[in-house]
């Protein structure tokens, strides 16, 4: 141990309190004689000590003595005794507590989740019953029966709804902007439009996009009995738009616009007797069965009154009772609404409340994305909204042969139907002629008369071939 | 401790009897003022008390009690630094008559002569004590006061061994300054010398 330097000083203390080991006190005490500093350092410990020894040694009060001992004499029979029986309930008491609070908790998530699972249409669907001043006093009563003979639903409204089934991407389809048309339009619709927008926003912007969650649902899961149905609506829509030759886009674009209330008037004819909206819609046993479309029939319209329709479902709209209508659209909604996100995810709840612009160049960007990744059936449907939308003769007559192509190369399918449903078209003429100049070429010789009597058919008239749904409700 | 712990009241009554005095004289020094440490010393034992399912027998016994005093002492001392510090050269108390609590500390019984000097000293070694920082006077009063190790000081205070030698040499040097400031040097210091 070096004990030359200044290390030594550490052993002072321990030397000046008696705390040094034996065997370093000989080496400390052989440098203390030769180092003056240090000696001097140990001197000024000692001589601390000496001085701070004067203070008197302090002798603390018997007053609480006796307490004390009390106290701990009580704690020790305490502690002989152990600890003390619980009685048989309370030792169940936080375990149950905490399990009722884990049940709790797990009930509000579930909850939760299952709110977050349902569509957002169902809050907005509250809205307009939750906030009753906010829409207009319902001029017809409130209590207008369920049962009441169904407002006919409009050429129109079916187009769209026609048009919203055969879009194969739920996000477009369920965006709907009424406020934008396609096309600008004056006189009394533009008037009964804005009519509607102005008394009824919230209502009009779900009323007008249920529909199309409701269709994207039932073709994803049970899309048979609800194809059934777009499909009849689908016949009258194509029957009233050939009635009314209704057949250019600006027309089309008003039967958009208006389609918001037609929609409603639809729904009230498929569910006269619903009920109000509650999460028990959506799961359960008792979960409402979806009504079957056996009132759509008495929905027909006569072909000839649609724009009076219109105009008259429009004031309608604006003057009717929220409540009228909520609870026909929440059934509608609730048997259909949980497909639709069940199979198309949440997303698609979150992009109901988004404004999207509805124009032919997105379609046709949605189909060409189709046509990449290969999905032959969303880029034909998507190419049918193109075609509908568009408003130039020569873009769609692009569109429709782009359209055909796909129809003959991926599917297999002719064109025939697409011809006659756009048989106004130059596309259609130009494809008529040339069949009809080829025939005339090739029947002498090469077709027997089954042949002909067979391609007869196919080009026979439009009446046999009432049916322009299958090129749409074929996915 | 252990004879508390397993429900024998009179083990406490003999540890009570045993460390009260040496405890109560940690607290008066540390805190410096005796109604006070009165109830912090009550406070301790009572914790003493409560705490003795929890005490654990690898330590000794004078170590954890001066561990709970200590601890007692510093929550007190934090709880009073909210209000007006009494200095030892301020009022003691009621019971005290306005007297510094250096004064109306007893005598040890030595000669008039004695008693004269020592009422002349012990406000000057007071005053030196309270002088020094709060981690250097506990670790000055449990050492030279209390006789507590420095290994069980490190214990008690939380700190290594060599930050509590540390801590006392700073604490000596500290008293030796501040004996000196005050005079209490040459002969004050020969004569309580040749007094000790």
């Amino acid at each position: 141990m070096n004990l030359a330097g200044p290390h030594i000083e550490d052993k002072l203390l321990d030397l000046a309190y008696g705390e040094l080991p034996p065997a370093e006190l000989q080496a400390v005490e052989a440098h203390l004689k030769g180092c003056a500093a240090c000696t001097e350092a140990l001197d000024s410990i000692q001589g601390v000590r000496r001085v701070m020894s004067k203070l008197p040694v302090e002798t603390p009060p018997d007053s609480g003595l006796d307490s004390l001992l009390a106290y701990a004499e009580q704690a020790a029979r305490r502690t002989a005794a152990g600890p003390p029986p619980r009685a048989g309930w309370r030792r169940w008491l936080v375990p149950a507590i905490g399990l009722g609070s884990v049940l709790v908790i797990v009930g509000l998530v579930a909850t939760q989740g299952s709110r977050t699972t349902t569509p957002d249409l169902f809050q907005m669907r509250a809205r307009p019953a939750a906030t009753p001043a906010a829409v207009p006093i319902a001029a017809t009563p409130p209590a207008e029966p369920a049962t009441a003979p169904a407002p006919p639903p409009r050429p129109a409204a079916l187009a769209e709804t026609r048009r919203a089934d055969s879009r194969p991407e739920p996000t477009d389809d369920l965006r709907f902007k009424p406020k934008e048309p396609l096309e600008p339009r004056k006189g009394s619709e533009d008037a009964d439009r804005e009519g509607i927008a102005r008394s009824q926003p919230p209502a009009e912007k779900v009323v007008a996009k249920e529909p199309a969650v409701s269709d994207e649902a039932l073709d994803k899961k049970d899309g048979t009995a609800r194809a059934h149905t777009i499909r009849a609506e689908t016949k009258e829509s194509q029957k009233a738009r050939e009635r009314n030759g209704e057949t250019s886009l600006g027309q089309t674009a008003s039967a958009t616009d208006r389609s918001g209330g037609a929609v409603v008037a639809h729904a009230g004819a498929l569910t006269p007797a619903a009920s109000p909206v509650s999460n028990e819609h959506l799961s359960g046993p008792n979960a409402p069965k979806p009504v079957e479309p056996t009132s759509t029939p008495a929905a027909t319209p006569p072909a000839a009154s649609a724009p009076r329709l219109v105009a008259e479902d429009a004031t309608r709209m604006s003057n009717a009772d929220p409540a009228e209508h909520k609870p026909l659209v929440a059934t509608k909604m609730s048997e259909q609404a949980r497909p639709a996100f069940e199979s198309a995810g949440r997303q698609e709840a979150a992009d109901v409340d988004m404004p999207v612009k509805k124009s032919p160049q997105s379609a046709l960007a949605r189909a060409n994305s189709a046509i990449a990744e290969q999905r032959w059936d969303a880029a034909i449907d998507s190419l049918r909204v193109a075609v509908d939308e568009t408003s130039d003769p020569t873009e769609r007559d692009g569109l429709l042969e782009k359209l055909c192509g796909l129809l003959q190369e991926h599917l297999s399918r002719d064109c025939d139907q697409l011809e006659h449903q756009y048989a106004t078209s130059p596309w259609a003429t130009r494809r008529a002629s040339a069949r009809a100049s080829r025939k005339t070429a090739i029947q002498p010789a090469e077709l027997d008369q089954a042949d002909r009597a067979k391609k007869a058919d196919k080009a026979a008239p439009a009446a046999k071939h009432v049916e322009p749904a299958p090129l749409l409700m074929s996915h | 401790m252990l004879g508390f712990r397993s429900g024998d009241a009179r083990a406490f009554e003999s540890l009570v009897r045993r460390h009260r005095t040496p405890v109560f004289n940690f607290i008066i020094r540390y805190v410096g003022q005796k109604a006070r440490a009165e109830d912090l010393l009550q406070e301790t034992w009572l914790k003493v008390v409560r705490g003795a399912q929890e005490y654990e027998p690898h330590a000794r016994f004078t170590t954890w009690v001066y561990t709970v005093a200590r601890n007692v002492c510093v929550d007190s001392a934090r709880r009073e630094s909210y209000r007006k510090a009494e200095s030892l050269d301020g009022p003691a108390g009621a019971d005290d008559e306005g007297r510094a609590l250096s004064e109306v500390l007893p005598d040890d019984g030595a000669s008039p002569d004695r008693a004269a000097y020592n009422v002349r000293l012990r406000p000057m070694l007071s005053r030196a004590l309270r002088a020094l920082p709060e981690e250097q006077r506990e670790v000055f009063i449990l050492r030279e006061y209390n006789g507590i190790a420095f290994k069980e000081i490190a214990v008690v205070t939380g700190v290594p061994e060599n930050t509590v030698k540390s801590r006392m040499r700073y604490a000596l040097e500290g008293l030796r300054k501040k004996l000196q400031e005050q005079g209490v040097d040459g002969d004050m210091f020969e004569e309580g010398r040749a007094a000790g």
